[in-house]
């Protein structure tokens, strides 16, 4: 074994330029598998931390109304509880609410809860999920109304000297007096009950701050309002996969019992609300029902509309590890051609130690002791390039508390199998190519030595370049299509937009905010709404005034008048004033192009359309104006039926500025510091328009930087390759070109001679690439309701693009082989 | 024609220095027919190579015709040799990939022959070597014999001035040998240079003026007895 060591790194380094090829090669193929490795780790290992996340279910609602499919992921607060009696094999139950504003604490302490890790949660929180307690009692801290469960960090920051017990202060709150009939405000009091491990980084929940779920008054206490997050932990030995007889829409039994206590307890609600029984539903191929999905499969598989978080998509996690196999498998193939290169020119050692007697399994042991002595330096490099790259990539922002260390630690039985597993693969193919040969034909026939396995080698330099065409072509359509996104047309003028969220208050001091920033002369328009493009839409059901036998679920948004102006919306028919009418049952709305075609209006202006509240009371809408379709949604749907209403004072949830320059930070400050002025202790929220609409597109920023990172290994693999098939190419061939060069072949045509093959080559691979571009990229695509078409323009320029760093790849060592010596060519034979 | 003044070539391998061509002086006439002869290693092949300008001169003059070519630069040497010189190798040095009738050809592509008068003038040849009937051999097909005629058919298809054989006959047994040299010998008749590099003294007497080497030194010139007799 040592022998094999000293020999095989004897000979690494006596070929030195082919040493450091291989090294790299193989170091830049297994970064990136390693790299891989941790993140789907780290993505397959999601919420698999709770004692019985096997049994640990999340509620959600799937639908079919008036032919809009919406499957969503909060439920009603109903659900929880309200089940338990026709489920028995639910052991416990808990819900989540998710806070959609910031909460200030003003006493002992000046801090601001912020609003998406701050969770109303019920005082089951700490038995159904696996998060850790590490101060007060898990069964009670969370038991009463007002009680404050805070994470270490956050109780570490306000509190260093111990936070249980303490009294937090938060925002005022508004009691309606009885007696005597006013309103009156109080200090709303929160008591620190307990301290929480921080949220670990592999959780779809992520809290700070942990709010008793008693302590809050719920909006719409009824079956058909859904705003919650509803978990469900089994019993042991619960049966979860059978499926339901007769079948109905693949539903488990358990799912079964779910809907049926749903139809008990909600049936009436829902025909009120719907105005449709769940029997009229199924006749019409409509449905309104609920299912499970395991906690641990929700981060992976989960999509649905109000989702917790932004889930990776299962898919791009598949084609990344699939990618990353092949960049290895690739790596490996090219460390197996360069080494066939090297073995070339050492034919004649290999020969004579065949007929000094050396075993085939000697020659081959010694080859294969090379490959993997290789790979193993590689792995260093690997875990190099691996400690540089990983922590700035997207991959790891999600989760900034990965030790990368640790992980490869964790990991290392793995990696040091996938090394192994390189070197021998690496290492077999020339291992075994050398020592099929007789001594005699490697000592006599050289010349069919180094011509077999010519066409195999350049079949993988075509794989190769496939491979890199097709995924820099792919890395160049994410690109083109978030540029797309970011400079397409959505129906109104996103830029120079400002909005404030959630400002507290403002009922009561509105005018006075209003009035400072209509000061401002940077500030051309102010609107107040409940909803912005991309925040906070609701739906509901409708009924066509002409035609109300069928239900109709529709998008609602709440704005007043300058709404449409500030955003810059186009009126396509009638107007966008919305008169008051004398009945509040009556009321006037603005409604998109696209609603007009959902009910199909011929003339829309004047048209009725009812809607049904939840408390089954209806509203008769008068259509004012058409508005032109906009994209309130990604880019990723298509625009959805849509009915703005007038403001209501006490929905104001969002203030749009319509500024005369592009938003800037010093701007945001000083309408903050307005904000501040006339709200002294409420928390102040702001986004620009376009940055807040360009977060829909995350995940396809993630997938587009990881789409480079793969383009950068792929192209670098491919042109490795190209180096060692030029490199096996000059040694087969350097006789050939001395003696060209001695019957007076030229540069030009000894270049010509030299890349007509690689060239070829790549060519073929660019033919090959193309349809498979396409398809691929067809498909990702596809995600995407709006989106730029394919390009030949674009494929041609990452072609040409593929073939320049080719050339550049090959430059060198083609120009030191042609202006070697002729004599020096005819020596070497 | 062809002089050579103080003529050095140094090799250099892991620091060590070898001279192959110690200040050789040397001068070529027009339609000579020269052998060079010496034991293995004194430098033949080197002096054969500098000549042909396949190698660079470590240090010395070399003027063909008059004209410096030793340091001239690649492209410049590439031309020099394609419309002056012919080689004919020990090993023959054939394309494998090449039939006879394309490796034939080779030289006259170089020199941008027109695609019709290369197709005449290998056919020419080829019946002039009798080895027509060998035109799409490749050259593992063929013997050492036929191997190296098509050699010598390669270079003296471009019609070269001076024709630089490096052992020509070494792979040959005496008979193909014989033909070789009696190939040689009607070229130089016929108004070609010949400088050949041998082993062999009969051969080398077969010519005008032979060229003793030892150690990188030029040790004797004589005039052989072929070129007494005349």
């Amino acid at each position: 074994m040592k022998n094999y060591l000293k020999i095989a790194i004897r000979n690494l380094l006596r070929n030195k330029e082919y040493f450091f090829i291989n090294v790299f090669g193989l170091a830049v193929g297994m970064a990136c598998a390693i790299m891989v490795l941790v993140y789907v780790r780290e993505q397959s290992k999601f919420d698999d931390f709770h004692p019985a996340s096997d049994r640990l279910y999340r509620v959600y609602v799937e639908s079919k109304l008036g032919g809009l499919e919406s499957d969503a992921a909060v439920t009603s607060p109903m659900f929880a509880f309200g089940l338990r009696s026709y489920v028995p094999e639910i052991e416990q139950a808990c819900r989540i609410f998710k806070n959609d504003r910031d909460i200030p604490v003003t006493a002992p302490v000046s801090a601001i809860l912020e609003s998406p890790t701050l969770l109303y949660v019920d005082s089951t929180f700490f038995d159904v999920f696996g998060f850790k307690l590490i101060e007060g009692n898990p069964k009670t801290c969370l038991s009463q109304p007002r009680s404050i469960v805070l994470s270490r960090s956050v109780a570490k920051q306000m509190f260093p000297d111990g936070a249980v017990g303490k009294i937090l202060t938060v925002e005022k709150e508004k009691k309606w007096v009885e007696k005597d009939q006013q309103w009156i405000q109080n200090d709303k009091q929160w008591k620190v009950t307990g301290i929480a491990e921080d949220c670990p980084a592999n959780s779809h929940i992520q809290y700070k701050s942990l709010v008793s779920l008693s302590s809050m008054v719920f909006p719409h206490p009824d079956w058909t309002s859904h705003y919650l997050y509803t978990y469900l932990r089994f019993k042991e030995g619960t049966d979860m996969k059978s499926k339901v007889v007769p079948a109905y829409l693949g539903m488990s039994e358990i799912e079964d019992k779910l809907f049926k206590g749903f139809i008990s307890e909600a049936g009436e609600e829902i025909e009120k609300s719907l105005g449709i029984t769940i029997e009229e539903m199924n006749n019409k191929d409509e449905y309104f029902i609920l299912r499970l999905q395991k906690i641990s499969d929700i981060h992976l598989f989960s999509h649905l509309k109000y989702e917790y978080s932004q889930n990776v998509n299962i898919q791009t996690l598949l084609i990344i590890a699939g990618i990353s196999i092949l960049i290895i498998l690739i790596a490996c193939i090219n460390y197996a051609n360069l080494s066939t290169a090297r073995l070339a020119g050492r034919v004649r050692e290999i020969g004579i130690r065949k007929i000094l007697g050396s075993q085939r399994r000697e020659l081959s042991r010694q080859l294969l002791a090379e490959s993997i002595t290789i790979s193993f330096i590689s792995l260093f490099f690997a875990l190099v390039i691996v400690e540089l790259i990983y922590p700035n990539t997207i991959l790891i922002q999600q989760n900034s508390g990965l030790n990368i260390q640790m992980l490869l630690f964790k990991l290392s039985p793995v990696i040091l199998g996938v090394t192994l597993f390189t070197g021998v693969v690496a290492g077999i193919y020339p291992a075994f190519y050398i020592i099929r040969f007789s001594p005699a034909t490697i000592l006599k026939q050289q010349k069919q030595f180094s011509a077999s396995g010519k066409g195999l080698r350049g079949l993988l330099v075509i794989i190769q370049f496939v491979f890199s065409l097709v995924i820099i072509y792919s890395t160049s359509t994410i690109y083109r299509q978030l540029r797309f996104v970011q400079q397409k047309g959505v129906g109104f003028e996103k830029e120079r937009l400002l909005v404030i969220q959630n400002p507290v208050g403002l009922e009561e001091d509105g005018r006075e905010f209003h009035r400072e920033l209509m000061e401002l002369k940077e500030i051309e328009n102010v609107t107040y709404s409940n909803a912005v493009p991309g925040k906070m839409l609701g739906m509901q059901s409708f009924q066509n005034g002409n035609d109300r036998t069928n239900n109709l679920l529709m998008y609602i948004m709440k704005a007043d008048s300058m709404f449409f102006k500030t955003y810059g919306m186009r009126l396509v028919k009638g107007s966008f004033t919305r008169e008051k009418h004398v009945s509040k049952d009556t009321m006037d709305v603005v409604i998109n192009e696209e609603a007009v075609k959902y009910l199909s209006l011929k003339d829309p202006i004047g048209s009725t359309i009812y809607r049904i509240n939840s408390d089954t009371s209806t509203n008769c809408l008068i259509v004012k104006g058409v508005v032109g379709n906009f994209n309130f949604e990604s880019l990723h749907t298509k625009i959805q039926p849509l009915i703005l209403f007038p403001a209501s004072s006490d929905s104001m949830k969002f203030v749009t500025l319509r500024l005369e320059q592009p938003v800037d930070h010093a701007f945001a400050e000083r309408v903050k510091k307005i904000w501040e002025t006339v709200h002294p202790n409420s928390p102040f929220t702001q986004f620009s328009m376009n940055e807040s609409l360009g977060a829909f597109y995350n995940e396809e920023q993630s997938t587009g930087q990881v789409a480079v990172v793969f383009s950068f290994f792929a192209i670098f693999i491919a042109c490795m390759g190209l180096y060692s098939l030029l490199a096996l190419t000059t040694i087969f061939r350097t006789k050939e070109i001395g003696i060209r060069k001695v019957l007076g072949a030229g540069t030009k045509e000894l270049v010509l001679l030299l890349s007509k093959e690689i060239f070829r080559l790549i060519t073929i691979a660019g033919v090959i690439a193309l349809p498979i571009a396409f398809l691929l990229s067809y498909y990702w695509l596809n995600r995407f309701a709006y989106h730029v078409v394919l390009s030949f323009t674009n494929y041609f320029l990452v072609f040409i693009a593929v073939f320049v760093v080719a050339v550049f790849t090959i430059y060198r060592q083609l120009w030191h082989t042609i202006n070697s010596d002729a004599g020096d060519s005819l020596r070497s034979e | 024609m062809i002089e050579l003044i103080d003529i050095c070539k140094v090799f250099r391998n892991k620091g060590v220095e070898t001279k192959a061509l110690n200040n050789i002086n040397l001068s070529v006439n027009d339609g000579e027919f020269v052998s060079i002869m010496g034991p293995s290693g004194c430098g033949k092949t080197s002096l054969l190579n500098i000549i042909g300008l396949i190698d660079t001169p470590s240090s010395g003059k070399f003027l063909l015709d008059g004209k410096l070519v030793s340091d001239i630069n690649e492209r410049n040497r590439t031309d020099t040799r394609k419309n002056n010189f012919a080689f004919v190798f020990q090993s023959f040095n054939l394309i494998d990939d090449l039939t006879a009738w394309e490796n034939i050809e080779l030289p006259l592509v170089y020199q941008k022959i027109p695609q019709r008068e290369r197709a005449k003038r290998v056919d020419e040849i080829l019946e002039k070597f009798n080895l027509h009937h060998r035109a799409d051999y490749f050259p593992n097909e063929l013997s050492g014999g036929q191997q190296q005629s098509i050699a010598v058919a390669r270079a003296v298809i471009a019609k070269p001035r001076i024709i630089l054989a490096d052992e020509p006959t070494g792979n040959l047994d005496s008979t193909r040998g014989e033909e070789v040299i009696q190939q040689l010998i009607k070229l130089n008749e016929e108004g070609t240079t010949i400088i050949m590099v041998t082993h062999s003294l009969m051969q080398a007497q077969r010519s005008q003026r032979i060229i003793h080497l030892f150690d990188g030194h030029v040790v004797t010139e004589s005039y052989s007895r072929a070129n007494a007799n005349l």
